[in-house]
């Protein structure tokens, strides 16, 4: 058994939250009576009150986890620091007195050692630049005369009025309210297009709750007349529809599918170059039609759409990592490079280019957005070990 | 399987000297050394320096370490023996002064904690306690604030609702949705350790 202590962990784990199966039961069984000292830990970690204790102390533990890193820098490092190697020749040659010792003191308070790692120099040329996580929200609302608003330049308030319907902007995030209820019950066309690194929300105003992801086109009437609520999509947004049974909500998909709901929480991921369009499911229920053919799907469940027009129903998706664009992060699951730099495109709008030979799959448990691309690429450059070069807006991946 | 690629890339790179690679085993096991420590010496500072002390031992012998268990038994087991010799040595010097640092019950209490201490099941603990944090760690806000207040403060949830003035529906909320993302993400967890294990044992 190459690691016992993570395998028994991940059976106490297992046993707390999906449980065991009879095998594994003995496994852990067996552990717990090899000691009095591990059936004390077991006990401690599945009693509820216990546990609160130990995660609280855990989390204070990991509190402090930064100052520990700064203090440990402060003492020499085994690799190539210049200063220390001369610090170090230096005090050969000098016998041990109180005032040497006192010199030596006063030396080492004024010689900083380097208090950031040292990064190999090859890194360093190999990132000619850092390129910033995108800032604003890069979005633009056109309405109905074709009228542009960018967000970003928008103030908080009203920002215009669609017939009946009130555009407001609020906390960076846009909201369709109905307004007095005037003569006019007529609904216009307004699209809320992101760029690259953007990153827009939008209550519609059947209080449908829409988030948009970089590089993408929401299409929507600014009221919902008619007998169903139609809007179309091209990229890749998060729904949380407005519970109305009288009126499906139906969103069209880069002009090749249809996906309907009656009140729901769905991500639709429909980029242009990726080979898939794939719709998951939350909450709630929807059926996605292609050419008459329609699929129901089920909260977990995920239809991919592929070239061939043909709708494959997955299950066990990790809805974290497909949602998790929403939530500022990336979460790569189990991905190949190619798809992993896609994603890095649209946020820092970079080129991308492939040297051979590069191969892999790729995942992580979470990053933020808000980063600059070193930090996500030097993640992959330790754990997957492939390397990369940055120069301007150039991303070339190696091996 | 990434996990274990992972694992062992990150072994090569640390066997290298890479101060990257330091950073990151640092960032995986601190918590577990000084929360263990902690709980043998029952004080802070102390603990500071030993978890110091043993983390330094493991840089300087970065050649040596081949795996990942292999790493996390010899910062167990280095942060205990520090622990037995600081109690030794203030055993030592209680005897000497009259200014007592611990009562002489105090140390040998300790001391024969740390005598039985089984850096298994230590480890074992550590490795639990560190990827439910981890899991908690990665909730959204809301829901985190909620299960921290419920589960590490002891809260009630009204007590939660008046604590952030939020509606007790609200906090029943964020504690289903925050369960049920825990328990998405723990899965995850053990998912890449039994392929990891599995492929240990068969590939």
């Amino acid at each position: 058994m190459e690691d016992k202590i993570s395998w028994i962990a991940s059976l106490i784990i297992k046993q707390s939250t999906i449980g065991l199966d009879k095998t594994e039961q003995v496994e852990l069984d067996d552990w717990i009576n090899e000691s009095p000292e591990n059936r004390r830990i077991y006990e401690g970690l599945i009693n509820n009150q216990t546990l609160a204790t130990k995660l609280d102390q855990f989390d204070d533990a990991e509190k402090g986890k930064e100052m520990a890193w700064d203090r440990l820098q402060n003492r020499e490092l085994p690799t190539q620091n210049v200063r220390v190697v001369y610090l170090r020749r230096w005090i050969k040659y000098v016998a041990a007195a109180a005032i040497i010792v006192s010199i030596l003191a006063g030396y080492f308070l004024l010689v900083k050692p380097n208090p950031k790692p040292i990064t190999k120099t090859e890194e360093k040329d190999r990132y000619k630049n850092d390129i910033p996580a995108p800032t604003g929200s890069k979005t633009r609302l056109v309405l109905a005369d074709n009228t542009m608003i960018s967000l970003d330049d928008a103030k908080n308030g009203k920002l215009a009025q669609q017939g009946n319907t009130v555009i407001i902007k609020e906390n960076g995030e846009l909201n369709y309210k109905n307004g007095k209820k005037g003569k006019d019950n007529g609904s216009e066309i307004n699209k809320l297009i992101t760029e690259k690194g953007g990153f827009s929300k939008i209550t519609l105003q059947d209080s449908t709750q829409v988030w948009l992801n970089s590089n993408s086109t929401l299409t929507y009437p600014t009221a919902f007349v008619g007998s169903e609520r139609k809007v179309s999509l091209t990229g890749e947004a998060y729904f949380e529809v407005a519970h109305n049974s009288a009126k499906p909500f139906i969103v069209n998909v880069n002009g090749k599918e249809d996906v309907k709901v009656l009140g729901t929480h769905f991500n639709i991921m429909a980029y242009e170059d990726e080979s898939e369009i794939k719709t998951t499911l939350l909450e709630g229920s929807v059926e996605v039609t292609k050419n008459n053919i329609s699929r129901k799907i089920k909260p977990g469940e995920q239809a991919q759409l592929n070239i061939n027009g043909e709708i494959n129903v997955v299950d066990s998706v990790n809805l974290d990592g497909v949602v998790a664009w929403k939530n500022g992060l990336f979460v790569f699951d189990g991905e190949d490079i190619v798809s992993m730099m896609r994603k890095l495109e649209r946020w820092y709008d970079i080129d991308v280019k492939y040297e051979a030979g590069v191969s892999g799959k790729f995942s992580a448990r979470k990053l933020s957005k808000d980063a600059p691309i070193s930090k996500v690429l030097g993640y992959f450059e330790l754990t997957e070990g492939v390397h990369f070069k940055v120069e301007g807006n150039r991303v070339t991946v190696t091996r | 399987m990434t996990n274990a690629v992972g694992h062992n890339i990150l072994i090569a790179k640390f066997n290298k000297g890479d101060q990257q690679a330091f950073r990151m085993l640092f960032d995986k096991l601190y918590a577990q050394i000084f929360y263990f420590t902690q709980q043998l010496l029952d004080e802070k500072e102390t603990a500071e320096e030993i978890v110091n002390d043993t983390f330094h031992k493991l840089f300087e012998k970065y050649k040596d370490f081949d795996s990942l268990p292999a790493i996390r038994a010899f910062l167990y087991i280095t942060a205990r023996n520090a622990c037995f010799n600081y109690l030794e040595k203030t055993k030592r010097e209680n005897s000497r002064s009259r200014s007592y640092k611990l009562s002489e019950q105090q140390n040998e209490f300790l001391a024969s904690q740390v005598k039985n201490m089984d850096e298994e099941a230590a480890q074992v603990e550590g490795e639990v306690l560190k990827a439910m944090h981890e899991a908690i760690e990665t909730l959204p806000e809301g829901c985190k604030t909620v299960i921290q207040l419920i589960y590490f403060h002891g809260l009630k949830r009204q007590e939660v609702a008046e604590r952030l003035n939020l509606s007790p529906n609200t906090v029943r909320n964020q504690g289903v949705t925050a369960m049920r993302l825990l328990r998405a993400r723990l899965k995850d967890f053990e998912l890449a350790v039994f392929i990891f294990i599995y492929l240990s044992l068969f590939a």
